[in-house]
């Protein structure tokens, strides 16, 4: 039970991470809701469908996200925001290293701002490549609102002026090279 | 074609562009969409910028956490594993003792008794006094009770005294002759057995009197100074000291 518990840590690590990586501005935050999904899954491993395992991830991770911002609100927000600053200095990871390009730095505050469950849907199915079928037993959605949700995500990305700019930015010096 | 209607027919476009990335625009809807798209410098534009967009999402980093995060999680899984193996074995242990040494065990195991003969121990350390003192007194009234008490136990004395037949020669002379001597003697025996039942039916009622208005008016005034010493007591106990 414990090797396959630890198969699935290595399995499913990646996505569990990723989608609360771009939910919370720390990292530090996302890790622990990794954790925390993780113990989860080992409390209740006997009960679980297995061959449902990643769909119960994302939606205990996704749950996990939805908890945590609703009791980051109750706490005051300027201590939150430091912890926020030091947790973000302190973690050079090729994650933030990636981050520095500007697009993709304003990419992912614009994927943060996004509400729920337009960043969940966007960032499973766009950023993580996941399966409608997973997205939907995750979420407990049909195929048909998933889709819904999609692009209206994808249009609130397209509307965010910070990334339009970063474009304009990006298209004129490539006409001006041109 | 009016302003207006380019201004819809492009949105109209431009809702389609994301189901055309994702190849799911086809036939009909496909030609008349790359058909608006060459000819539309501003749907152009935008379909540009959501490929572009498309395309840094796609290259986007995958988070992932540390090894660390990792091994704590096997340590947490592992921990818990050895916490139930533990407890099952405690618990296993603890039902073979309880069947060598249950009732001893037991003794040990209710910290409540201990704290009830505490409680007693207090009791008669802080009542010790008054406790002697009300055992002396109900011990005299007691004593007093019994001495005022009808004698049950001892024979009483007979309220009428039993007729003895004397059917001497000077009687027998005085018995009319009537009346047989035997007939008079079976009659002074019957008259004797009336006279004994009289005797025990009033020394059953003299002692249910005795115990309605000497007995129980004397426990009940016993009982109640008893009762109004412990009160007082408490009062005393609640009120703190002055």
């Amino acid at each position: 039970m414990q090797i396959e518990f630890q198969q699935a840590i290595e399995k499913h690590r990646q996505r569990v991470v990723t989608l609360a990586r771009y939910s919370l501005r720390s990292a530090a935050d996302a890790d622990d809701i990794a954790q925390e999904v993780f113990v989860k899954l080992w409390q209740h491993w006997p009960k679980i469908d297995h061959d449902k395992q990643l769909p119960w991830l994302l939606r205990v991770t996704h749950n996990a996200i939805i908890d945590f911002v609703r009791r980051r609100k109750t706490r005051n927000e300027s201590i939150d925001d430091a912890v926020d600053v030091e947790a973000q200095a302190a973690e050079q990871s090729q994650f933030e290293a990636l981050e520095n390009n500007q697009l993709t730095a304003s990419l992912t505050d614009a994927i943060r701002q996004l509400d729920d469950p337009f960043r969940s849907i966007f960032v499973m199915r766009d950023v993580q490549g996941l399966s409608y079928a997973d997205i939907e037993e995750s979420l407990d959605m049909n195929a048909s609102q998933v889709k819904v949700y999609l692009h209206r995500a994808r249009r609130k990305l397209r509307a965010d002026p910070q990334l339009r700019l970063r474009f304009e930015e990006i298209n004129s010096s490539g006409d001006d090279a041109v | 074609m009016s302003q207006s209607s380019e201004q819809t027919q492009c949105y109209a476009m431009q809702l389609q562009i994301d189901t055309f990335l994702d190849g799911e625009l086809e036939g009909e809807r496909q030609l008349a969409f790359v058909g608006h798209v060459a000819e539309c410098g501003d749907c152009a534009h935008e379909l540009r910028y959501a490929q572009h967009l498309y395309e840094s999402v796609l290259d986007l980093p995958k988070a992932d956490f540390s090894d660390a995060l990792v091994d704590n999680l096997v340590a947490i899984s592992s921990q818990k594993r050895v916490h139930q193996h533990e407890r099952h074995e405690r618990h296993e242990g603890h039902e073979e003792h309880r069947g060598k040494t249950g009732a001893l065990a037991e003794t040990f195991r209710q910290p409540s008794r201990v704290g009830f003969f505490a409680q007693l121990d207090q009791f008669f350390r802080d009542r010790l006094p008054l406790t002697i003192g009300f055992a002396a007194l109900s011990t005299l009234v007691i004593a007093v009770v019994i001495v005022m008490a009808p004698r049950v136990d001892n024979a009483p004395q007979p309220l009428v005294a039993e007729v003895t037949p004397d059917l001497s020669a000077e009687n027998a002379a005085m018995i009319p002759a009537a009346f047989d001597a035997a007939e008079v003697r079976m009659a002074l025996e019957e008259l004797n057995t009336a006279i004994d039942y009289l005797n025990r039916v009033s020394r059953q009622t003299e002692t249910m009197i005795g115990e309605r208005f000497v007995v129980l008016p004397l426990q009940q005034s016993v009982n109640s100074s008893l009762r109004r010493a412990s009160f007082s007591g408490n009062e005393d106990r609640q009120a703190g000291p002055i």
